[in-house]
């Protein structure tokens, strides 16, 4: 028998790497894909171990694995956590996953408070115009061409989750708020549904400093925690985060740059953001452009609150 | 129709994989409609709307994946299960999602029915059948590769064209379809302006200054090297004016080629009249006449293609600025009466053919591996002679090595040679950014640079190298830093193909006539 294979973390979420360094106990691999491996803590939380080349994101370890297709690492086995590493069972010898010298990552947002409405605007418009340039179809940009009809009933209710939730952000509807989010959470056929995506993008710019999103942040986390096996766990648990401000690395690059671009015109910031917007659009089928239409539409009301002052 | 249902439990598959299930599926003979997706209760909400949730669906969770299948009448529902959980199995990760490649373009195309193009780059001997089974099987076709003979090329056009379909190349290296860059390509931003090219780096290079015009590309066609020989006949550059000429978001049209055969310059300008949009028209060396006579718009450099096409179709008063003649002369005056000749180390084809006209167009000795002048060519084992211009990425250098925009090695080593060359005023070379591309193109060259401006004086003379970065400020890596990187290492750096073609005719002209 052989011995454990040691594999080396480049990066990893800094509280994530906090948290293994004093953790001492046993969990289990929830899923495998050839990019990620999620884990679940002794406590029942969620992690992942990324490989070589994904980008950082919360609760994510990015290991110096070329892919996990072949790793022999299958779902439902027993993980170990212990000294600043993570034991997995492999089939053989096992693979020793060592965090101590990872590099961390620290997901650095910029506050809104700096935004004038008009600002607010034009980052609106310009995530609006290349997330719908860019974006892919079949969810928060509606169905393709040609879906089938299960398809377009889910977009045809998403976009009336959309309708509904803005209508109550605006109007400060609260019990609004909650049936909107309760008509998108959860929905959409993938890991991360379409509805929940969207969320998130509003969830992440509601935890800004300079936020007016407070309201729609309170709902949300009052949803999560009453209402928590409407989705899957990849999905609560990114849609907690995001109300900490706590997203992958191409979104947290995506606002950085809106923020630096604050005075540009439209045109000149739809050249600085396009990059970032393009990598963050990538992410999953339309994990990207569901999580982005949520930022814009986020954005839009910010804009709209901030008016109302 | 039945209604059949699967729940997989605690199955999760990324979005990408569910997607591609769910798109297979619903292609299956005698599948209505099918849903793949998690047991969330919204999307149960979704199946009852729809008047299909079974009581099996109904007890799914929230990790849990469904698969439903609408079968029409007298359809075999098991065989339909079977074939389900088969796409299943293929796309399970514990089976391996990288494991499922496709040995035969046939396959590739049949599992993916959304796919409308292939991109083929293998050994040249076998390329030509590859491209005729992506042909077969409906699919454009980007022909990366080269050594393709001349008779299957010109079969394999005329194939496409039959069917409607774009062939570009073989040896086609650039293309941008539907903002797409393809190969060797530059980040550009969509837009109006058309391209069609005979020539990969002249083409990098006329959209790179369309969008720093402030335009964008609509599509960027490219044909492969030899469309435009007597013995291809134009057929791809015909099909692309014509393609262009139908496409609504295209407003004005741009040719671009090394010099073409008489004959196929002669037919493809014919096509202009008939495209009913502004034709653009830079053929290196080409004639005005011709193409004025054709109704066509005459570009005599890459610069001037990009800026006609952007006042034609875009914003008529758009301006490049001039040659810095006065860089020109503080050169010049740092040049000893021995340093008489420029010397052009090009990654690039075209870039390399646009500064060589230049010089050209002066009547100089001018010496290269891609000179028309059997006379004055000189082979990758030739040392340099007069001004001399070799394009690194030509047969000759590339026989058996990577391209000179992934591997520079050899171009790095004839910069350090020829700085030890009396003769030498100038040495001008290309950076190329984008896909495909050298990661660092500047950052690898620097310590070579260093080396030949020791060289140079250690021996008491002043090197001058003039270095042109062909990128925009969307690529990766970062248009400014290379730049600044150059200019930190004492290199003039120009802004243009076309300028750096002038800067080196102009330096040229001081040294020869001083």
């Amino acid at each position: 028998m052989r011995t454990a294979v040691e594999v080396r973390t480049r990066s990893g979420d800094a509280v994530l790497l906090a948290r293994l360094r004093a953790l001492d106990g046993c969990g289990s691999v929830h899923s495998v894909f050839r990019g990620v491996v999620n884990l679940l803590l002794p406590d029942g939380e969620l992690i992942a171990l990324a490989a070589r080349g994904r980008e950082n994101a919360p609760r994510t370890l990015v290991v110096e694995i070329a892919h996990w297709g072949h790793s022999g690492v299958a779902a439902g086995r027993p993980v170990e956590f212990r000294a600043g590493g993570i034991a997995l069972p492999d089939g053989a010898g096992g693979l020793w996953v060592d965090a101590r010298e990872a590099e961390e990552w620290h997901p650095i947002v910029p506050s809104l408070a700096a935004f004038s409405p008009a600002e607010l605007g034009t980052a609106a418009r310009a995530l609006d115009r290349l997330t719908r340039t860019y974006g892919q179809s079949g969810g928060m940009l509606g169905a393709a061409a040609a879906a089938a009809p299960m398809e377009i009933a889910v977009c045809a209710a998403l976009d009336r989750g959309r309708a509904a939730l803005v209508k109550a952000v605006r109007t400060s509807d609260t019990a609004g708020i909650r049936a909107a989010i309760l008509a998108l959470h959860g929905l959409g056929p993938g890991l991360t549904p379409a509805g929940d995506d969207f969320l998130t993008g509003i969830a992440l710019l509601s935890a800004l400093d300079g936020s007016g999103l407070d309201g729609y942040a309170r709902t949300l986390r009052d949803v999560l925690a009453t209402h928590s096996g409407r989705t899957t766990l990849l999905s609560t648990t990114t849609l907690h985060e995001a109300l900490s401000g706590r997203v992958r690395a191409a979104l947290v690059d995506v606002l950085n740059v809106l923020a630096a671009g604050r005075g540009q015109s439209e045109r000149h910031l739809l050249d600085t953001v396009q990059n970032p917007v393009r990598r963050a659009l990538a992410h999953g089928h339309t994990s990207g452009t569901d999580t982005l239409s949520g930022l814009a539409t986020g954005l839009h009301l910010e804009r709209e609150l901030r008016g109302s002052l | 129709m039945s209604t059949t249902a699967v729940v997989k439990k605690n199955t999760y598959f990324d979005s990408v994989s569910l997607m591609a299930i769910s798109t297979k599926a619903n292609g299956l003979d005698g599948v209505e409609q099918a849903f793949v997706a998690m047991g969330t209760e919204m999307n149960k909400g979704v199946l009852g709307n729809l008047g299909l949730l079974t009581p099996e669906l109904e007890a799914a969770g929230n990790g849990d994946l469904m698969v439903v299948v609408d079968a029409a009448d007298g359809a075999d529902i098991d065989a339909l299960l079977v074939a389900v959980e088969e796409l299943l199995q293929r796309k399970s990760p514990a089976g391996g999602e990288a494991a499922v490649t496709h040995r035969t373009i046939a396959a590739a195309a049949q599992d993916n029915p959304a796919a409308n193009l292939a991109v083929i780059a293998v050994n040249g001997a076998y390329a030509g059948r590859e491209a005729r089974k992506a042909l077969d099987n409906g699919l454009h076709v980007l022909l990366f590769s080269d050594n393709v003979p001349v008779e299957e090329e010109v079969a394999l056009k005329q194939l496409a064209h039959d069917k409607g379909l774009l062939m570009m190349g073989p040896d086609c290296g650039t293309a941008i379809i539907n903002n797409v860059a393809l190969c060797f390509g530059n980040a550009v931003r969509p837009g109006s302006v058309g391209v069609v090219a005979a020539s990969g780096t002249g083409a990098q290079e006329v959209s790179v200054r369309i969008h720093t015009l402030g335009a964008g590309v609509s599509q960027l066609i490219g044909t492969g090297g030899r469309d435009l020989s007597e013995e291809v006949g134009g057929i791809m550059m015909i099909d692309g004016i014509r393609a262009l000429a139908a496409d609504p978001a295209t407003s004005v049209i741009v040719l671009v080629s090394k010099p073409p055969a008489p004959a196929v310059e002669k037919k493809v300008l014919a096509e202009i009249a008939t495209a009913g949009k502004p034709v653009v028209v830079y053929f290196v060396g080409g004639s005005e006449e011709a193409v004025v006579a054709a109704g066509g718009h005459f570009a005599a450099s890459t610069q001037d293609a990009a800026l006609k096409a952007v006042r034609l179709g875009v914003d008529p008063d758009v301006t490049v600025e001039p040659l810095d003649t006065a860089r020109v002369d503080e050169v010049a005056a740092l040049l000893s009466p021995e340093q008489r000749y420029v010397r052009g180390l090009f990654c690039g084809g075209t870039l390399c053919d646009e500064s060589m006209y230049a010089m050209l167009d002066l009547g100089h000795d001018v010496w290269s591996n891609i000179q028309k002048d059997p006379e004055r060519r000189l082979g990758a084992d030739s040392p340099s002679t007069g001004h001399t211009f070799l394009d690194f990425g030509d047969d000759d250098f590339t026989n058996g090595r990577p391209h000179p925009m992934i591997d520079p090695s050899l171009r790095l080593a004839r910069l350090v040679e020829e700085a030890m060359d009396p003769e030498v005023a100038v040495v001008v070379m290309d950076f190329v950014l984008g896909f495909g591309a050298h990661e660092d193109p500047v950052g690898v060259t620097l310590p070579a640079i260093e080396q030949a401006k020791r060289i140079a004086a250690d021996a008491g003379r002043h090197l001058e190298i003039v270095g042109y970065v062909l990128g925009t400020d969307l690529d990766t890596p970062v248009l400014a830093d290379q730049v600044a990187a150059l200019k930190a290492a004492g290199v003039t750096v120009t802004r243009s193909s076309t300028e750096t073609g002038q800067f080196a005719r102009a330096i040229a002209r001081k040294v020869t006539h001083a």
